[in-house]
């Protein structure tokens, strides 16, 4: 079936190819919603911009069309592009004149891309879906009805700005973007105001100890880059003890699976002699502990049952670290090494040494 | 098969009538997106962010002031903005952009995509046999361009020797120059452009490796890049690569499936462990060009004789078909049968007719592959990038003194140059470069003396190679709380 589809879509597109100027590519969107005949790359575009909740309207979005040129054949090199940028109008409704296909002779006319963008809802791309980033199939010439979702707080900042692309009036539109995007790859989490200080004054470091907590640490991509893992986490703090000034815990309780999953991670923030003490606990106390110090100033490995663990002293931090993880998820104590030196990496991050003078 | 196979095949096989692309994967889609997700899951954020004092990170504003870099803006001009790596007038986009755009640049002028090819068995690149049949074939389609692609193939230099080598404009000395001014340049604004000059630099080798994913260009099979692709006579291309760039373009990329770290630069293509990209790619994939040769069954071969014949068919020593795995039944039926690879991808479809069997690979085929291929080739970005991104320094004060240790990667011999910011971060040397045999992490690598009174942050920059003996440039920075 797959490869009877495969087949018709191919042999569609070719024949529409060979009705076309062979300086203007076969567009790969149909002309309008209500037809399959294929669209004219070289426009022009018509829509309207609605919002997904109400249906109403949106005025005043901003819509970036791009074409591309290439150049030569056989070997060939981008030769330019044309763009155009409008706004929507009070019934939400866009519209983009056609462009002609290159004079000159070895450039054609390869793609287009439209883009709508307005602060407060997730932006539009013609050729990519923002959900799952898989291409998109249902863009039209004419007619086309684009539906803006609002932008939710859990929409990763990074992502949708990798996803709008560049185009001077996007980029000075989307400017704001960047600081809870750089914030979601340092932190995982876009909320908060990062460093204002043009050269990158940080908090003095109590400060930044205060703020050190075990959620900090751990992200579960830093658990699905090293172990592959494709389901979801529900997190939250352990039960064994509350979170206090000096201990906090971190729980990611892998969603619809066994415990074996699951990972945790503990953190001590212990002055003087304690966190030495602490470490010395763990080494004592966790079944078959034996240091191989791999991370930080001291390190070990430990296992029971269906639980690997790995614990890590930061001497000059006071810091103690224990992340245990089901053997389902760190399918060996690789993994957990692993996810211990990236919590480790974290923690260097997060808390900065000293700079006091 | 995930992400909506239908929906990908039929956006990869119909997209197909508009091909024109003889490169590699193509810049503006599959490199792009190979090396935006390498830099979103690697270190090169934390590094911009904590040892150059960028806040922002990958989503920093940098400036390039266009008549600095006339070639560079010669070529980025003609690039699309819609894709995000094409600075405004003024010449400024974001870190992540100037990476993305190195990556595409690479290619650009396309001569130099000749240079990114490697044949992991013999050592060499790009080779075109003078057999007559591949020139008659470039022949036919005029164009003195593409005779004068042929000439210049002759003189196309391994990828792996293309990465270091002089006539390469964004080679590792590039990269490396432009990292230590990155550094040690007076102004900030100088120090921006330096900075996004590496990541440039970055972006075009990241370009080089990714090629390596790519399997005609590590089985030395330049015919594979001149597929008729459509209709037009002048449509041609390798329709694996086209296949990758409408099937996932740039933004469906996938994340890197694992991380890959290697000591040496040279490792993450190929190595004596055979565990380089190009190593992989050739002993894991056909290419087009590449599939056994079509075997005679017309007397009935028994097993063992099949076994010989195959592989006597076979061009390349892998991969290498079992002759009891296959399906001679399914061979016979008019849709054939499909060799897989122990993760049941396919590597070429096989089908017996009017007496022989013969090999191909159709475009679902090629979409399981590059299905396959596009998570290890992101992760042999993402290692490539932290590595070149992997040395830093951490910088303490306590009661006046002011101590360089070594962070996260050992360093060898070398030298350590001190800098130190003014309140308006104009960059002064802090007395004369020290000499250091090097350092373990967390080791202590020079002392400084005292910091000016009217220093508002201290810098460091190592200068030298790591405890692999390859070229290593290491930074720190911290703050004095004042």
């Amino acid at each position: 079936v797959i490869r009877a589809i495969a087949t018709a879509a191919l042999a569609s597109l070719l024949s529409a190819s060979a009705c076309t100027s062979a300086r203007v590519r076969p567009a790969p969107f149909r002309a309008r919603p209500d037809t399959v005949a294929a669209g004219d790359l070289r426009g022009p575009f018509s829509g309207r911009v609605v919002e997904e909740e109400t249906g109403r309207p949106i005025a005043g979005a901003l819509v970036y069309a791009t074409w591309s040129v290439q150049e030569g054949y056989g070997l060939t090199a981008p030769g330019g592009f044309r763009e155009h940028t409008t706004s929507t109008d009070a019934d939400g409704r866009y519209r983009i004149p056609a462009v002609s296909g290159p004079d000159d002779g070895s450039s054609r006319l390869t793609d287009f891309h439209l883009v709508v963008y307005k602060r407060g809802y997730v932006a539009y791309r013609s050729d990519h879906r923002f959900s799952d980033l898989g291409p998109r199939s249902d863009f039209t010439q004419m007619q086309q009805e684009i539906v803006l979702p609002r932008w939710r707080s859990e929409l990763s900042h990074a992502k949708h700005l990798r996803y709008i692309g560049g185009g001077a009036a996007l980029q000075s539109l989307t400017a704001w973007e960047a600081e809870p995007a750089a914030r979601e790859l340092l932190f995982g989490d876009a909320a908060g105001p990062m460093t204002t200080d043009p050269f990158g004054r940080r908090p003095a470091p109590g400060d930044s100890a205060a703020a050190v907590v075990a959620a900090r640490l751990l992200r579960p991509k830093q658990i699905t880059d090293v172990t592959g893992f494709e389901g979801e986490f529900e997190t939250g703090p352990l039960g064994d003890e509350p979170d206090t000034a000096q201990y906090s815990s971190f729980h990611l309780r892998a969603l619809d699976r066994a415990e074996s999953f699951d990972v945790a991670l503990r953190l001590w923030k212990l002055d003087g002699p304690g966190a030495q003490e602490r470490y010395g606990q763990l080494l004592g106390s966790l079944p078959t502990a034996v240091e191989h110090n791999e991370i930080a100033d001291r390190s070990l490995r430990a296992a029971e049952g269906q639980i690997r663990g790995v614990a890590f002293l930061d001497g000059k931090r006071s810091a103690v670290v224990l992340l245990t993880c089901g053997v389902a998820q760190c399918r060996n104590t690789e993994d957990a090494v692993a996810i211990a030196r990236s919590v480790y990496e974290r923690l260097q991050e997060t808390w900065p040494l000293g700079v006091s003078r | 098969m995930r992400r909506g196979s239908l929906a990908l095949i039929a956006a990869a096989a119909g997209a197909l009538a508009g091909v024109q692309d003889a490169r590699a994967w193509e810049p503006a889609t599959t490199h792009a997106g190979l090396t935006e997700q390498a830099a979103l899951s690697g270190v090169l954020h934390r590094r911009l962010h904590s040892d150059f004092g960028i806040d922002l990170g990958l989503f920093a504003p940098l400036t390039v002031p266009p008549a600095d870099a006339p070639s560079l803006f010669a070529a980025l001009r003609e690039l699309n903005p819609t894709h995000g790596y094409a600075p405004d007038k003024r010449g400024r986009q974001t870190a992540l952009a100037w990476l993305a755009a190195g990556a595409v640049v690479a290619d650009m002028p396309v001569a130099a995509a000749r240079n990114h090819f490697f044949d992991p068995d013999g050592g060499g690149g790009l080779r075109v046999a003078d057999d007559g049949g591949l020139l008659a074939r470039l022949f036919r389609r005029d164009a003195s361009e593409l005779a004068a692609a042929y000439v210049g193939v002759r003189r196309a230099v391994p990828a792996v020797q293309w990465i270091t080598t002089a006539d390469n404009p964004l080679n590792l000395a590039g990269f490396l120059g432009q990292y230590q001014r990155a550094v040690t340049a007076r102004t900030p604004g100088e120090r921006e452009r330096h900075i996004a000059g590496a990541l440039v630099a970055a972006g075009a080798i990241l370009h080089v490796l990714q090629d390596m994913g790519s399997p005609s260009h590590v089985r030395d099979d330049f015919a594979a890049h001149l597929s008729q692709l459509s209709d037009d006579r002048r449509d041609v291309g390798s329709r694996f690569e086209r296949v990758a760039a409408l099937s996932y373009g740039r933004l469906g990329i996938p994340a890197p499936a694992r991380t890959i770290t290697r000591d040496r630069l040279r490792d993450f293509f190929t190595s004596e462990d055979k565990k380089g990209l190009a190593d992989w790619t050739a002993a894991s994939w056909f290419s087009a060009g590449t599939l056994p040769r079509p075997i005679s069954v017309k007397s009935g071969l028994g097993l063992a004789k099949l076994g010989s014949a195959l592989k006597q068919s076979l061009v390349r020593p892998q991969p290498a078909p079992d002759a009891s795995g296959l399906d001679e039944l399914g061979a016979h039926s008019p849709d054939g049968a499909t060799l897989v690879n122990p993760d049941r991808v396919c590597l070429a479809r096989y089908a017996i007719a009017d007496g022989a069997l013969r090999w191909s690979t159709d475009d679902q085929c090629v979409l399981q592959q590059i299905g396959a291929i596009l998570p290890i080739v992101s992760a042999y970005s993402q290692g490539l990038l932290d590595f070149l991104f992997r040395g830093s320094l951490e910088l303490t004060t306590e009661a006046g003194q002011l101590d360089v240790a070594v962070r996260d990667v050992a360093v060898g011999a070398g030298k350590v140059t001190l800098l130190w910011d003014d309140e308006a971060g104009v960059r002064t040397a802090l007395g004369e470069p020290q000499n250091t045999s090097g350092g373990a992490v967390g080791q202590r690598l020079v002392e400084a003396g005292q910091v000016p009174a009217r220093a508002h942050a201290v810098v460091a920059l190592f200068e030298g190679v790591d405890g692999s003996g390859e070229p290593l440039i290491a930074t720190g920075r911290v703050v004095l709380d004042r």
